[in-house]
């Protein structure tokens, strides 16, 4: 009943009118934010924050969180078009995105991601509302060896992302590994292979790496043969996910939701982990893992349901303790302060107009998204009718203005040429991008972690084992890892085939 | 062949017209166009929230936008480091200078110098540090904790928001000083100290105000602060100085431009941006962040610059920071 | 494939050497208190040993599992140089010469000469682009793109 107090209170702030159009200026620029690769929802919103400065703080909240989830909602459209990851938690819908755009399934792939987006967003405004308290304090219960072992377990799917050799994905998640730790050390303030860059004193961005092994390499590739008067052979088939789609991505859907949900109330890029993490659970259980990577619907529905869950799920320790886990919502804990109001323990009891009616704002808001990207679907695949010859200059425009927007310098439009070429001669040698791209998020984590909770004990590695949580995680990592050795559990992967070559 | 002329005219006619109206701005009185802030720190933090309301402020008494730019990078220092290279000393580009520009240059190789390339202005604010433990734990005052601390050498964890920063560097003072032993576990910025502390991983935290949440409402307890005086909002806290530790710590941070810039143009982005941090909407954003309002005029901070910049080289040396 | 994978672990087998001593160099520390360098360390030695693996695989399997057209054949070089070259280029002016400028002649250059147009479309098409670019990206999300010489057109 008290529940239901509290709904009526949000939706009495969320519905008056002018909440709901800040509503929807909030998800309408979220949505363009999204789509354009490179410029992220910390550089719209901050732009946007110095004009609610004089809206109620309500309205302020209402918009800001609009454009955050509308991008969420965006961010895999150019995967799926053109190849290139709008954020790091699209990397993993381009693997299957893509494909499936170039055999002309480009609207299943967006419909099934906009659709995807709506209800794992509505999930996690559920899971915030019912469970925020509880939740809170469990995250509370991560220190440093609880994410190391998250980290571990994290690298260990590595397994799953690999479609062709495993020892060529490995080598390229210790590359991986290498690239995150670049920059000043966590630790003790070290600047680590920098050659004396102030630039790189920062460590290298993950848009120019991103972009460039994947975008800008597309485009090498493409441009290098005798281009066709038409980008893809096929024709497009249809607009919206069929039945057969739909049978095929629900439980993905589910778990995806899920899995998103909690992994987005941890700190520090529990999106992006959990996209990847999805994604290779769904190889794992899928009848046919061999599909992935050639075009498979539940490659795209389980990490697009992830990220926009988690989204949801980052908002929990920013109302109920105060705690940003992430760039964004830093921003909206900035956005907070302007307009008085402490987010926090006291929050929900001080302020509940605004507490529920952001949470209320955040169901109108997704629908509105849905209402307003199922159209978008129709004009995003006839993109895909524009002569290669025409799309490519857009493609790299879209790239280097995405990347130069992120920092405002022109150096990391030098490190996505950089990585623009090697993105190529990896095609070209049969490497994958993506288990770089985990291994360049996880790795420094991974690193930090462990160095951080080796000085908490003063050495005992003893701490990894002893704290539940993170043995649980050590765990189901052994478990991963020995799987394919037992017969039974490791079901289609061969462990001789895997470690020598799938040539397919 | 036609439309190729056409097009090289149209490029032409661009640079004769960009040439056209730079004449026409110098010609007339500063400022004629936006003046540019580069704020080198993220979008989103206490000091990023900080200039978007007071270049709102200011806009006023400058009869021009001031656009915030970021360039963040190297605790604060490529920003600043890249103005100094690249910007024109016009006026139209200033940066914020914090205290970490003259640390790094003392702690590694870098391609600036603090007292000659920069034209300061004028001093603005600076922070309010202060160590934290949970409410429960068993030390009342900051003297309780370090008399444990001395006791029980290496038992005592503490968290700082990073390796380097001036929290960090201030608990190494004090260890130094009382002789005591405790372990620094550098944690990724206040977002990752707080919830640390919360949830028991750490015995204590050194940070900047984003513990005020925490502390209003009871979860944790503000041991002391490190101003000069004690903070409005919690005045029943002492300060280190009054402790007796010797120790001021508030990071100012301040204004400059890039280098040679004139002396006229000086005191008028002095006035207007005095104007503006005297505004009420830009005291009111300081007293929420828990930023202090510390003035000073272009020579009082000139001074200032000088003194901090060989406090920070004394500190480095004594802590063993210094890098090969 | 198999030239192919020779030389790529060769190339990475030299790279692992190279991090392995870029680590060392950075203090490695021990196995309760790790250094800055100890991972980027183990990191190398991985490599090495994973490239090392593929190198002898590569070299004792005795047939190509699938033929296959060579890596390079119909490469058109002249043109993935030139769409490099020109992407260089314009970020070595891009802050000079600022966004409209310098993106129009890449614009420019990309549309002319990689499958050749009519100058008509190639100019129009890249000065419609920039300006369409400008508003969404200048004007509208307020990026701070660069503005170089024609600094009085960008406000």
């Amino acid at each position: 009943m008290e529940l239901l107090n509290y709904l009526h209170t949000g939706f009495s702030v969320a519905l008056q009118p002018i909440n709901l159009f800040y509503c929807f200026v909030g998800v309408f620029i979220g949505t363009l934010v999204g789509v354009l690769p490179g410029i992220g929802p910390v550089g719209a919103m901050s732009l946007l924050l110095p004009i609610t400065f004089k809206s109620t703080p309500e309205s302020a909240i209402i918009m800001l969180a609009g454009i955050y989830y509308g991008t969420m909602y965006g961010g895999s459209t150019t995967s799926i078009l053109v190849n290139i990851p709008g954020e790091a938690a699209s990397v993993v819908t381009c693997l299957d995105g893509y494909q499936m755009a170039r055999q002309g399934r480009a609207g299943p792939a967006l419909g099934i991601a906009a659709f995807g987006s709506f209800i794992a967003g509505t999930f996690a405004i559920v899971g915030l509302m019912l469970m925020a308290p509880p939740l809170s304090k469990f995250a509370l219960r991560f220190g440093p060896p609880e994410y190391f072992s998250l980290m571990f377990l994290g690298m260990t799917i590595l397994i799953y992302l690999a479609h062709g050799s495993m020892l060529k994905a490995l080598l390229m998640a210790t590359i991986g590994i290498v690239l995150g730790l670049v920059g000043l050390d966590s630790i003790n303030a070290r600047p680590r292979l920098t050659f004396g860059r102030m630039e790189l004193m920062d460590g290298i961005g993950l848009a120019p790496i991103v972009m460039g092994l994947f975008g800008v390499s597309e485009v090498l590739l493409n441009i290098e043969k005798e281009i066709q008067i038409k980008t893809f052979d096929t024709k497009i088939k249809g607009l919206l996910p069929t039945a057969k789609d739909w049978q095929e991505s629900k439980w993905a859907l589910v778990r995806g939701s899920l899995l998103g949900f909690f992994l987005g109330i941890l700190p520090g890029g529990g999106g992006v982990i959990a996209s990847f993490i999805t994604y290779a659970v769904e190889k794992k259980v899928s009848k046919h893992p061999e599909r992935f990577g050639k075009g498979a619907i539940e490659g795209v529905a389980a990490p697009e349901a992830a990220n926009n869950a988690a989204a949801g799920g980052a908002f929990i320790p920013l109302m109920t303790l105060g705690i940003p886990t992430n760039a964004v919502i830093a921003l909206l804990l900035g956005a907070f302060m302007i307009h008085s109001v402490q987010p926090g323990p006291l929050l929900m009891k001080q302020n509940p107009g605004l507490f529920w009616g952001v949470v209320t704002s955040m169901y109108i808001g997704n629908i509105m998204l849905l209402v307003l990207n199922l159209p978008l679907i129709g004009i995003w695949v006839q993109v895909l009718k524009v002569p290669y010859k025409i799309l490519f200059p857009l493609i790299l425009l879209l790239c280097l203005i995405g990347v130069y927007s992120i920092s405002n310098t022109v150096f990391d439009i030098y490190i996505m040429v950089v990585f623009g070429v090697v993105g190529y001669l990896m095609k070209k040698f049969e490497y994958e991008g993506a288990p770089l791209v985990l291994a360049y998020i996880l790795g420094p984590l991974f690193e930090n972690n462990l160095r951080k909770s080796l000085i908490m004990s003063q050495g005992s590695s003893s701490i990894f084992f002893l704290r539940p949580i993170s043995a649980i995680f050590l765990i189901l990592a052994f478990v991963i890892l020995i799987s394919p050795l037992i017969p039974g559990i490791g079901k289609k992967r061969d462990v001789v085939a895997a470690l020598t070559e799938e040539n397919d | 062949m036609k439309i190729k002329k056409w097009g090289s005219g149209v490029f032409v006619g661009f640079f004769f017209f960009s040439l056209f109206f730079a004449f026409q701005a110098m010609a007339a009185d500063f400022p004629t166009k936006p003046v540019t802030l580069i704020c080198p720190w993220p979008p989103g933090g206490a000091v990023d929230t900080f200039f978007r309301v007071y270049a709102e402020s200011t806009k006023k008494y400058l009869g021009q936008p001031v656009i915030i730019e970021n360039k963040p990078g190297g605790a604060g220092t490529v920003g600043p480091a890249a103005m100094a290279a690249t910007a024109k000393p016009d006026g139209y580009t200033v940066a914020q200078i914090s205290v970490t520009l003259f640390r790094y240059q003392h702690m590694m190789k870098v391609d600036y110098d603090s007292l000659k390339d920069f034209t300061y202005i004028l001093g603005l604010s600076g922070y309010t540090f202060g160590v934290v433990v949970k409410s429960d734990a068993p030390w009342k005052t900051f003297d309780e904790l370090i008399a444990y601390a001395k006791d029980n050498p290496g038992k005592i964890t503490y968290g700082s928001p990073g390796a380097g920063t001036t929290q960090n560097i201030t608990m190494e003072r004090i260890s130094k000083d009382r002789g005591i032993k405790w372990i620094h576990v550098p944690m990724k910025g206040t977002g990752e100290n707080m919830p640390a502390l919360l949830g028991g991983h750490i015995n204590v935290a050194a940070d900047s105000t984003g513990f005020a949440p925490y502390v209003d409402s009871g979860q944790m307890r503000l041991l002391v602060t490190f101003g000069e005086k004690r903070t409005k909002k919690w005045p029943q806290v002492p300060t280190l100085k009054e402790l007796g530790y010797g120790i001021v710590v508030e990071s100012p941070f301040g204004l400059a431009g890039p280098k040679g810039m004139d002396l006229k143009v000086v005191k008028i982005l002095h006035d207007v941006f005095k104007k503006g941090l005297e505004d009420p909407e830009t005291l009111k954003i300081l007293e929420k962040l828990d930023m202090l309002y510390a003035y000073k005029n272009t020579e009082d901070y000139v001074k200032q610059v000088k003194e901090l910049f060989e406090e920070e080289r004394i500190l480095v040396e004594k802590l063993g920071l210094k890098k090969n | 494939m198999r030239r192919a994978d020779l030389f790529s672990s060769v190339f990475w087998i030299i790279l692992g050497g190279l991090i392995c001593k870029w680590g060392y160099r950075l203090d490695l520390g021990t196995l309760s208190e790790p250094g800055s360098g100890f991972i980027i360390f183990w990191m190398g030695i991985v490599m090495m040993g994973l490239s090392l693996s593929i190198f002898l695989i590569t070299l004792f399997r005795k047939i190509e599992p699938v033929k296959r057209a060579s890596l390079w054949s119909g490469v058109r070089w002249h043109k993935l140089i030139f769409v490099l070259v020109s992407l260089l280029l314009y970020t070595y002016v891009l802050v000079p010469l600022g966004f409209l400028l310098s993106t129009s002649l890449l614009l420019i250059l990309l549309f002319k000469f990689i499958e050749p147009q009519k100058w008509s479309i190639a100019v129009a098409g890249a000065i419609l682009t920039v300006f369409i670019s400008y508003a969404i990206f200048h004007l509208w999300l307020g990026s701070q793109l660069p503005k170089g010489i024609l600094e009085f057109f960008m406000r």
